[in-house]
């Protein structure tokens, strides 16, 4: 479970779960789930803060999606300068560079993000998200494997970017589908997400990363502490005072 | 490289401009060409905690006139420097430090690049912490790799944070070596 400390400005610490997908269902091993086995942890490669993201060499914005691209301001429209503990979203959650780890059920396959304590509990041939459900940071997941591909697709989604801290804008209508898969002879996990918007963009495209197999890693807690908004003055004596009470 | 002067105060060192990283989370204080800028603090530890979704430093900084300013360093996530061993008490309130800060358009305010405490006992060295900007395989790593000794205090397989020893010495020596304030730990020294 994730924990969310708001130090500032706020006098009194507030705990919140951001999220808290429960499984109920037991892990399946490797062998026993769909084609391949995925369960376990994966990492960005050694040295490496940011992973690398492969982009389409160019974005086939709309009118309306190059107009918000232009219109992009990081100070604005990235909520983590207000917020540092602003919750992660879809599909920006992906091309973070911390740990996440799969875990396979027989119902469901759960990808659990270090960055941001992010769980997401994705049912394997589940039913799309009804016309009226809320939109949401993750959106509504379903899953299904074509033969030894994991392809989860989703919608619902809140919109906002593609990658945090960078101006591709998504929509409240946009899909993903995430497609993951091994190379011959590899452990780590090849990502591709194919983004369809035709809000933003006249065609859909994709982009991906690599996910190491690190199987000595873990995806450890996060709790989150706002050290305070970026963007205006902030008081750091009381921030230093609330800070020491921390242990 | 331009260099320039922040304020006309021993405190904050001096502050000049390297090469800008667009990727990272927070809002750096860019000069005129868009590059990003640097200072270098004097001051002494208020407190030390790693937290998410940034490490906290905050240094009192006090200038000729006596008047204190406090200074918010961040680092890395706590999850990731917990994992590469750091932890709060490697840093106590009122270490005597000097900061090397990635600014950013906030004054008093940056990430941390480099850390350098001072021992309380004069015979024992100094730690230096690297962090922001030099992390991997770079040349300002490399520069200090070959010249100090590790503290053996952080696993620096992930490439991202190290501490060295600096012994009087050796620190007259990077001092020397590579001119302006820390220059040691940036990537074009004056």
């Amino acid at each position: 479970m994730d924990k969310r400390f708001r130090l500032f400005p706020a006098s009194v610490a507030v705990l919140a779960v951001v999220s808290c997908a429960q499984d109920q269902s037991q892990p399946v091993s490797n062998s026993a789930a769909g084609a391949v086995g995925f369960s376990g942890v994966y990492a960005p490669a050694p040295f490496v803060a940011r992973p690398e993201v492969f982009e389409p060499q160019r974005y086939p914005f709309t009118d309306a999606g190059r107009e918000k691209h232009a219109a992009f301001d990081v100070l604005v429209d990235n909520p983590r300068i207000q917020d540092d503990c602003a919750r992660e979203t879809m599909p920006g959650v992906l091309w973070l560079g911390a740990p996440m780890e799969i875990t396979q059920h027989e119902d469901r396959v759960v990808l659990r993000f270090e960055r941001g304590g992010v769980t997401r509990s994705v049912p394997i041939d589940g039913t799309p998200a009804a016309s009226d459900e809320p939109h949401s940071e993750l959106g509504h997941s379903i899953a299904h494997w074509d033969g030894e591909t994991l392809t989860i697709e989703t919608a619902h989604l809140l919109g906002g970017t593609i990658i945090n801290n960078q101006g591709y804008p998504l929509s409240r209508d946009a899909r993903l589908t995430e497609r993951y898969w091994r190379e011959p002879g590899e452990l780590d996990l090849q990502l591709e997400v194919r983004i369809d918007d035709p809000v933003n963009y006249t065609e859909p495209f994709t982009l991906g990363r690599v996910w190491v197999w690190a199987p000595e890693e873990q995806v450890r807690e996060w709790e989150c502490v706002d050290l305070g908004s970026r963007e205006t003055e902030i008081d750091i004596d009381e921030l230093a005072r609330q800070l020491e009470q921390l242990e | 490289m331009t260099t320039f002067r922040l304020r006309s105060s021993l405190t904050v060192l001096a502050a000049w401009s390297l090469g800008a990283s667009a990727h990272h989370a927070f809002d750096p204080l860019l000069d005129a060409e868009g590059e990003q800028t640097f200072a270098v603090i004097d001051g002494s530890v208020r407190v030390f905690r790693i937290v998410n979704p940034h490490g906290a430093l905050i240094v009192n900084v006090t200038d000729e006139s006596g008047a204190t300013t406090p200074w918010l360093i961040e680092l890395n996530p706590a999850t990731q420097l917990a994992r590469e061993g750091w932890t709060n008490d490697m840093v106590d309130a009122e270490d005597r430090v000097t900061v090397a800060v990635a600014l950013s358009r906030q004054h008093n305010r940056g990430r941390l690049r480099a850390l350098l405490v001072h021992p309380d006992d004069a015979e024992a060295p100094a730690r230096l912490l690297v962090s922001y900007g030099i992390r991997g395989d770079t040349p300002v790593m490399r520069r200090l790799q070959e010249r100090l000794p590790g503290c053996g205090i952080l696993n620096e397989e992930y490439g991202r944070t190290a501490c060295f020893l600096v012994d009087a010495a050796a620190l007259r020596d990077l001092e020397q070596e590579f001119a302006g304030p820390m220059g040691y730990v940036m990537d074009n020294p004056e």
